[in-house]
């Protein structure tokens, strides 16, 4: 399976006058299952539209994004319904992904229903207990029945990816999925992740701006700026040798812990 | 008699969460701040860090169920009991504070130059009973911003979130206070805009010889901007010293934990390690007693 976006453009229109503004220019990115793809950039680089490119949520003005060379644009129902099962979203901040006053088990049990992924009370249960197991939540009897307030935030980003994982999805788009938590949790998360892709086999394109946690994890990374990917390559040929100036001027930005005398 | 600037002696804060349930957020925390000394406050969400912060700078909510106990003293002046009056004194020249996110703490209908010409205080105003333009551009020059004159009349939304949070330092020490408490000040910033307005406020704060609190989930952050550290945990310091011994050589078995954690997200040789459960609970116990 390949993911691909080509040559994709998004203009919005100004908010005050007539004027543009070009969010992503000309991007072409692939991903596909069992890697770890980064995009990298600071606000207003245009990642996060670009990551909304991907889950077909906003129409391109130029450009394609395809699943194994079909167009988004161009799939009919049973296309879309497969690219919409293999293709995944985690956004940051669960507590505005989450509704407030569904437990746990619904949130999850939900998707599977909707999705046709089991149809029967008890083979929907066993599906959610099943993710809930993947992310760490277990036992599940104790999260289903929980409210997304009874959690803490690592155990709410968890449950996101639960409900992405449910699916059984090929590839997750993971927008600042991690950004938020404390550096433990963090640590977790990303490990899940990690065993997610040596369990299922599941493919990661993950946005951020935390550079630390690019170098550590992803295989591959893309450096955006001002709409376009202005580098990208090896993780570790960008970390080593970082061609484009603002890339420079990103990976030393980056505090150390270990201040010199 | 001491002559710390900040003493805080068995700060204890209780927080309602309910009809009939509180939390104490801050159980017994001591510390002290000298003149001019950085020092900074490091601790996971919900360790009572921020709580801390805004007890030290009388800005917890005004419910009378929150119920703050101990001791804060400036300068000897006990604060805890103190009247409104007496913490709008010690705010207007004493402390100044920066928040995460500035643009909840600057007026969206005032021009940026009025913000920073307010918090300039009284004895300083001119005869039109207010701060010449030249002290507000001067006041902004200082925090690093260009096209100070210009800059002085737009609105905060008119500015990138760096120069908001710069606009907030402005405001913070336009008031040449003793001392600076920011709480995760540039947390919600990109990295490189992160880096220069962390050099900001420290050359800022060594200019004026002015002290700092920096409170933030950060390590890094905390590593590249005090002298000096205390590591809260479950709303108590389980650790304090010089921040360069405590961040290469931690004592407290949670602090220990926190930098393997921290660690294992940028050094390339070790997995990626979360505290695990049982550890939790084992430092739980140690650090609480097995009181919450």
């Amino acid at each position: 399976m390949l993911l691909e976006v080509k040559d994709a453009s998004k203009t919005f229109r100004a908010r005050r006058g007539a004027g543009q503004v070009q969010a992503v220019k000309a991007a072409n990115l692939r991903a596909r299952p069992g890697e770890f793809v980064a995009i990298v950039g600071e606000s207003g680089s245009g990642k996060s539209t670009l990551a909304r490119i991907l889950l077909g949520l906003i129409p391109l003005s130029s450009g394609s994004v395809e699943l194994d060379g079909v167009a988004l644009s161009a799939m009919d129902r049973a296309q879309r319904r497969h690219y919409r099962l293999n293709v995944q979203a985690v956004l940051q901040d669960p507590s505005g992904s989450l509704n407030p006053r569904k437990t746990i088990g619904r949130t999850i049990g939900e998707i599977v229903r909707l999705h046709k992924i089991a149809t029967t009370r008890d083979g929907i249960d066993a599906k959610v207990a099943e993710a809930l197991g993947h992310v760490g939540l277990t036992p599940a009897a104790d999260f289903i029945h929980r409210f997304p307030h009874e959690l803490s935030g690592g155990q709410r980003q968890r449950v996101l990816i639960a409900r992405a994982i449910v699916l059984n999805p090929q590839i997750i788009i993971a927008d600042e999925a991690v950004s938020a938590l404390d550096a433990s949790v963090k640590a977790g998360v990303l490990k899940l992740m990690n065993g997610l892709t040596e369990r299922l086999g599941v493919g990661y394109v993950f946005i951020t701006h935390d550079l630390p946690v690019v170098k550590k994890v992803a295989q591959y990374v893309y450096v955006m700026k001002s709409g376009e990917i202005v580098e990208e390559g090896p993780t570790k040929q960008i970390f080593e040798d970082a061609r484009h100036p603002y890339t420079q001027s990103l990976l030393a930005s980056a505090l150390s812990l270990d201040v010199p005398a | 008699m001491t002559d710390s600037f900040l003493e805080v002696e068995g700060l204890r804060v209780r927080l309602p969460t309910g009809p009939r349930r509180e939390i104490e957020a801050v159980h017994s925390v001591a510390l002290r701040v000298e003149r001019g000394e950085r020092v900074g406050i490091v601790g996971e969400s919900g360790s009572g860090k921020s709580i801390t912060g805004r007890a030290i700078s009388g800005l917890l909510p005004a419910n009378p169920r929150v119920r703050v106990d101990g001791s804060i003293r400036f300068g000897g002046r006990e604060m805890v009991g103190a009247l409104p009056r007496a913490w709008d004194e010690i705010r207007s020249q004493t402390v100044g504070m920066i928040f995460q996110d500035p643009s909840t703490f600057l007026n969206p209908v005032m021009k940026v130059g009025q913000q920073v010409r307010e918090a300039i205080p009284a004895g300083r105003r001119s005869g039109r009973n207010a701060a010449s333009d030249e002290r507000v551009l001067e006041v902004l020059a200082l925090v690093g911003l260009t096209d100070v004159a210009q800059l002085a009349q737009r609105f905060p939304h008119e500015l990138s979130g760096g120069m908001r949070q710069r606009v907030l330092i402005a405001i913070a020490i336009a008031k040449t206070p003793d001392l600076i408490i920011a709480d995760e000040p540039t947390t919600a910033l990109d990295a490189t805009v992160q880096a220069k307005v962390l050099t900001t406020l420290d050359e800022t704060v060594r200019q004026l010889g002015t002290a700092l609190v920096l409170i933030s989930h950060d390590l890094a952050v905390v590593a590249n901007m005090t002298d000096r550290v205390y590591v809260m945990y479950a709303g108590r310091i389980v650790e304090t010293g010089a921040t360069r011994e405590v961040l290469s050589a931690p004592q407290h078995p949670y602090t220990q934990a926190l930098l393997r954690s921290v660690r294992s997200l940028t050094d390339e040789d070790t997995e990626l390690w979360s505290i695990p459960p049982e550890l939790r609970r084992e430092i739980d116990e140690l650090v609480t007693g097995g009181v919450r």
